[in-house]
């Protein structure tokens, strides 16, 4: 049984008014139209609701798992498998509370004939963890809207939304073992993608002789290739108190989408045989001057090694998103640490949100070392608000100033693949001979 | 913006307003066909046009007047006041009973304010607020105004009756006055225009030297005009200097003082200067602390000049048709609108108090509306099967509307609900057009059986009957 909804107090009102107005103006037309509202509001009691048995709910869920900030798209059907057909249904998803809708609505009503069905469609922003949908609510009104019942059904399908780190970056066993070297250089050498042609020397394989070349002129000649080389990188992930920020409710912290971003990065790197190292500023780690870091490697190892120091990174950050009691001055010495326990050749990619001048700060300081630097910039700025929009251009302007100081800037904006932006990044998947592994991490 | 401000923004068609368009398509569609059934049984199907028009440009007005910008407040101003005065004046002089005239307008008051989902205590308040402002301006307005004509038109018959005249004290004491008046009206442009401000940069202290000095000059003038004024009429009344200056050559001396070439430039650098002056200090109240309250303060009194036009305006044709007495429209302009905010003060006070629910309200409003011109086509004499559809239509409107609240308020405003409301609507006319037919198929029985049955006392005992045993169901 459900409850009576009181929605027609005013008739009573009415009805005495047309029969108070007929007895004052000795009209029978109006005492008998007094008894419209009774009417109405016997409709209205007579009205009778209760939520069917035959309803039948399921959920889809997709992808799960999914990467922090990506959009996960829901699907909830209801269908009517009894033969009554019901009046007014309307239903609400159990949205995990944590997660922000971004399009869609969780809600929505319908009159639903015998096998019809209602569904709903919308879209999360996935946050790192395991979100469980609460059952969804089902409400169903009589006729007259007199009464309403309420109810929860357990649906099929998918009833939790698991967000890793880690998603569609599958572990490198999973990637085949052709480590190749893919930073090019701009020396020639062995390669796949061709660099230029010179002199033929005795001792050249006869594979690299530029035969096409022979039968037009008559002279032997040898083609280069672009060299790939392996190289060691270091990521720096900025996960102080400033990059502790979300876009908007329920969406990922920029702490989020960095160790995300980073996760991926390194996936690929160490895919394609290079070193890679990892140094999370602004975090209480073991490391020198409290940084958390871990040494240039190589092999599967070092990537469980670094998801893991990039978790425990994000949750720090999601648990005391206030930030710890580090002041300025600890976390500038850990950017000034990052170039002395990393040395001199190796490359640093800095991953951070700048929403201050540490970062740029610290940046320009790596200059002095002749490194190779680039940044990789998380948009957490809202561009719906005037504040959101000041924070923006503070944000480019950094941005600028990194590239001024002779780092590489790419700017990852909201609604930007990462697959894509690590591709224009590391430039590696476009210089595959074959799409063994993308710089996505095989996504 | 092409044809003013839009009404369909997010904060003029509500949090409500959009998303139960079908109910509330169905509310307006009940009400417009309430009322022309009404107009074609009285012989005119355009009976009620007007007030529908008047009834829409007020709350269309009562809407802009929530906003925050200058142009939609100006023209909240223009649309609410004018067509609130004009809803009640037409209640007034519509060919049926006032009671059936006034139920359709404020049943097409209440679907105009479903729509654009203004009718809260906060929105009914600004707007009333703001448009007694605008009232009091334009009052005040019209005070001022006429006692600056009245003491310009003096002046101007004071000067003309001294131009050209030849009595020396007169002459004198007009010259002396007019002295006085130009020198302080200059120095007070001076000190508000801003001079320095708009010079090049590099000459600003020259002309800060400059405008030191014309201000000394000018007050020494001021100073010299008092004393000729006050000491001039002393000697000529006085001392022989009287005789002196009616004889040749000073008689003509004081022509050419009295004489239009010297008066008319006096008098034009007197206006010129006190019109600049005054025009400044506006400008620069109007356009330094800038603010919603200035905004609204500024639009108020944009919106005073307005009405003092529109009136002016309206008793012109008045004067020169003669269609309607010149007191009647001029009171009615002055008087009327008191009504109306009497009218919202009612309206607030009902729903501060309850009487109109915070949310329901233009449901309400429709409902009762209907109701009230039910109540006035049994008046009117109009037919039975009338006055049922208008209780029907308030009952409807009623089901309908407050259908579509509730589906606002537990599924939001994204999900398509147009099929729901539908549903119910088709179910809730239904359940109406039976209640018609039967109460019509009764009272045709009550007319063909006779008075015995059908009387009114008896119907009365019945109905009262029929509630008391259907009150405790309490809907």
């Amino acid at each position: 049984m459900g409850r009576r909804a009181t929605r027609w107090r005013g008739a009573i009102v009415a009805a005495l008014a047309l029969a108070g107005a007929g007895i004052w103006e000795g009209s029978g037309t109006l005492l008998l139209a007094a008894t419209l509202p009774l009417l109405h509001l016997a409709y209205g009691v007579l009205s009778t609701a209760a939520v069917p048995e035959a309803l039948v709910v399921s959920r889809a869920v997709d992808p799960t798992p999914a990467p922090p900030g990506h959009p996960v798209s829901v699907r909830l059907t209801v269908t009517n498998s009894g033969q009554q057909t019901l009046s007014d249904i309307r239903v609400v998803d159990g949205v995990p509370t944590d997660l922000a809708v971004l399009d869609g609505s969780p809600r929505g009503g319908k009159t639903l004939a015998a096998g019809e069905s209602v569904t709903l469609e919308y879209t999360l922003i996935a946050r790192r963890g395991e979100h469980d949908f609460d059952e969804p609510r089902l409400r169903v009104r009589g006729t007259g809207a007199g009464e309403v019942a309420t109810a929860t059904r357990h649906p099929e399908g998918d009833d939790r939304l698991v967000c890793q780190l880690d998603a569609k970056a599958p572990p490198l066993s999973d990637q085949g073992t052709d480590r190749v070297g893919q930073l090019t250089t701009d020396a020639p050498g062995d390669g796949f993608t061709f660099h230029s042609t010179r002199e033929y020397q005795r001792g050249d394989p006869a594979g690299r002789i530029d035969w096409r070349g022979y039968a037009k002129r008559g002279e032997l000649s040898t083609v280069n290739y672009e060299q790939w080389v392996s190289t060691t990188v270091v990521f720096i992930v900025d996960a102080r108190s400033p990059a502790r920020v979300t876009g908007g409710p329920g969406r990922p912290t920029a702490v989020e989408l960095s160790a995300y971003a980073t996760t991926h990065a390194l996936t690929s790197l160490l895919d394609s045989g290079h070193e890679v190292g990892l140094a999370i500023v602004g975090i209480d780690g073991d490391g020198p001057a409290g940084l958390t870091w871990l040494q240039p490697d190589d092999g599967p190892n070092q990537r469980s090694l670094a998801v893991e120091r990039l978790r425990a990174a994000a949750d720090a950050a999601e648990s005391n998103p206030a930030g710890g009691p580090e002041d300025e001055a600890d976390t500038q010495r850990q950017f000034r640490k990052v170039m002395k326990v990393a040395g001199p050749r190796c490359q640093l990619v800095l991953v951070s949100p700048l929403l201050d001048d540490a970062p740029v700060t610290a940046m320009a300081s790596w200059a002095a070392f002749d490194c190779k630097r680039t940044v990789l910039s998380t948009d957490v700025t809202a561009a719906s608000t005037v504040s959101g929009q000041y924070e923006h251009v503070r944000r480019r302007t950094r941005l600028a100033r990194c590239q001024a100081s002779g780092a590489r800037t790419i700017d990852w904006r909201r609604g930007t693949p990462l697959p894509l932006i690590l591709d224009y990044a590391f430039a590696v998947a476009a210089r595959r001979p074959s799409g063994s592994a993308q710089p996505g991490g095989g996504a | 913006m092409i044809g003013g401000p839009r009404l369909d923004t997010p904060s003029a068609v509500g949090d409500e307003g959009r998303p139960r368009a079908t109910s509330l398509t169905i509310a307006a569609l009940i009400v417009a066909a309430f009322a022309l059934a009404t107009g074609v049984l009285s012989d005119d199907p355009k009976l009620f046009s007007g007030i529908a028009l008047l009834a829409g440009i007020a709350v269309a007005g009562l809407t802009l007047l929530d906003r925050d910008g200058l142009g939609p407040t100006v023209i909240g101003h223009f649309c609410f006041l004018p067509a609130a005065t004009g809803l009640i004046a037409s209640v007034g002089q519509v060919a049926v009973t006032p009671l059936l005239a006034l139920g359709v307008a404020i049943a097409m008051v209440g679907v105009a304010t479903a729509w654009t989902n203004v009718l809260d205590r906060e929105t009914v308040l600004t707007a009333t607020v703001s448009s007694a402002v605008s009232y009091l301006f334009a009052v005040v307005g019209l005070v001022v105004g006429t006692i600056v004509v009245a003491l310009a038109w003096f002046c101007w018959e004071l000067v003309s009756a001294v131009a050209g005249g030849t009595s020396p004290m007169a002459a004198m004491v007009c010259f002396g006055v007019l002295g006085v008046a130009a020198s302080g009206c200059l120095y007070f442009a001076v000190a508000q225009l801003p001079l320095v401000q708009l010079t090049a940069r590099s000459r600003r202290d020259a002309m800060a030297t400059r405008l030191k000095r014309g201000t000394r000059a000018l007050k020494l003038v001021a100073i010299g005009s008092v004393a000729f004024t006050v000491v001039v009429p002393l000697a000529l009344l006085f001392t022989p200097f009287g005789q002196l200056v009616a004889s040749p050559p000073f008689s003509l001396g004081i022509r050419v003082l009295s004489s239009w070439v010297v008066l008319a430039p006096l008098l034009a650098v007197t206006v010129g200067a006190l019109v600049a002056g005054s025009g400044v200090i506006v400008i620069r109240k109007f356009t330094t602390e800038f603010n919603a309250a200035s905004v609204r303060t500024v639009g108020a009194a944009i919106a005073a000049v307005g009405y003092l036009v529109l009136v002016a305006l309206f008793l012109l044709r008045t004067g020169i048709f003669g269609f309607v007495s010149l007191p009647a429209v001029f009171f009615g302009a002055l008087l009327l609108p008191l009504v109306v905010y009497l009218l919202l003060v009612l309206v607030i006070g009902a729903l501060i108090f309850g009487l109109l629910p915070a949310r329901a309200g233009p449901a309400a409003l429709t409902a009762s509306g209907l109701i009230c011109a039910s109540i006035g086509a049994v008046q009117a004499d109009l037919p039975a099967l009338l006055v049922f559809a208008g209780v029907v239509s308030g009952l409807v409107a009623w089901d309908v509307s407050t259908f579509g609240l509730g589906l606002t308020a537990e599924l939001g405003h994204r999900p398509e609900t147009r099929q729901l409301e539908l549903y119910h609507s088709v179910f809730a006319v239904g359940v109406g057009l039976l209640g018609i037919a039967a109460v019509g198929i009764v009272d045709a029985a009550r007319h063909a059986v006779g008075s015995a049955i059908g009387s009114p006392e008896t119907m009365a005992l019945a109905a009262i009957g029929v509630l008391l045993l259907l009150a405790p169901l309490r809907g």
